[in-house]
């Protein structure tokens, strides 16, 4: 059985759990093949947060780019993170936003390897 | 001995429900958070905000955080005027006030709905159960 811990240790504690709940029936071939694929399509919230914080300085909106909302980054673009609300609400919840993400790459992920393999 | 028992047992039971009550509400709460997306909250909740509002009142831009810090202008200003005037049929008055209003509230919108329809898979099991997310972790975890 795989363990998450041991093979991507600088996961989130929710991200991990969430992981292991995917890669609990893989052979080892497989999840390390998994981990290498995740860990480099993977957004650390910490970048998220610092992007957002962006909007404060100079452009807003770059978090929702780099997370694959275009609409939502034109929208906080052109308005200044709808008047730096926006902005602060992400703030608030990067670490969500982060995990939505990153759950849902995990899972095509898992999708490919277990296709592939 | 016997003389104070009662009285500490009565006021441990007294504690205690007021404890259980308190445990009781503080998990229904966490439950709601967790299964409901602050963000959809926040977005639904200013659109429904702006639509129920008088756009000529304009009495809400006294919240904008740059104007409280004495900045004139952002590229933001007038954005809530415009969806309040596209809510209240003005579609004319709404793009000339600010251009990004009516494809704001379809952005926004969309992004709500996606949000709740595809809520984090297992941390919100509670309320998502006759949702479209529950199938799918079932999918994922059914899969040998």
């Amino acid at each position: 059985m795989a363990n998450a811990m041991q093979l991507m240790p600088n996961l989130e504690n929710d991200e991990m759990v969430f992981v292991q709940g995917l890669i609990k029936d893989m052979n080892d071939n497989q999840a390390q093949q998994f981990a290498a694929v995740y860990t480099s399509r993977r957004k650390e919230p910490q970048m998220i947060l610092l992007t957002a914080l962006l909007g404060f300085i100079v452009i807003a909106g770059v978090h929702r780019f780099i997370l694959g909302q275009i609409g939502m980054g034109f929208l906080f673009l052109f308005t200044g993170g709808l008047c730096f609300i926006g902005t602060i609400v992400d703030l608030v919840n990067h670490k969500k936003l982060a995990f939505e993400y990153n759950t849902k790459t995990a899972q095509q992920v898992a999708m490919m390897v277990r296709a592939s393999n | 001995m016997p003389q104070s028992r009662p009285a500490e047992a009565f006021v441990i039971r007294r504690y205690g429900l007021i404890d259980k009550i308190i445990t009781t509400v503080h998990r229904l709460f966490q439950t709601l958070v967790q299964s409901v997306s602050l963000e959809a909250v926040v977005w639904l909740g200013a659109l429904a905000w702006l639509a129920l509002s008088d756009p000529d009142l304009s009495a809400h831009f006294s919240l904008c955080p740059l104007k409280n810090l004495g900045f004139a202008w952002c590229p933001g200003c007038g954005l809530g005027t415009s969806v309040s005037l596209a809510f209240h049929g003005q579609i004319v008055e709404s793009i000339h006030t600010h251009p990004m209003g009516i494809p704001a509230i379809i952005i926004l919108v969309v992004r709500a709905v996606s949000l709740l329809l595809n809520s984090p898979t297992r941390f919100n099991h509670k309320f998502s159960k006759h949702w479209r997310s529950y199938g799918q972790r079932n999918a994922i975890n059914a899969q040998p």
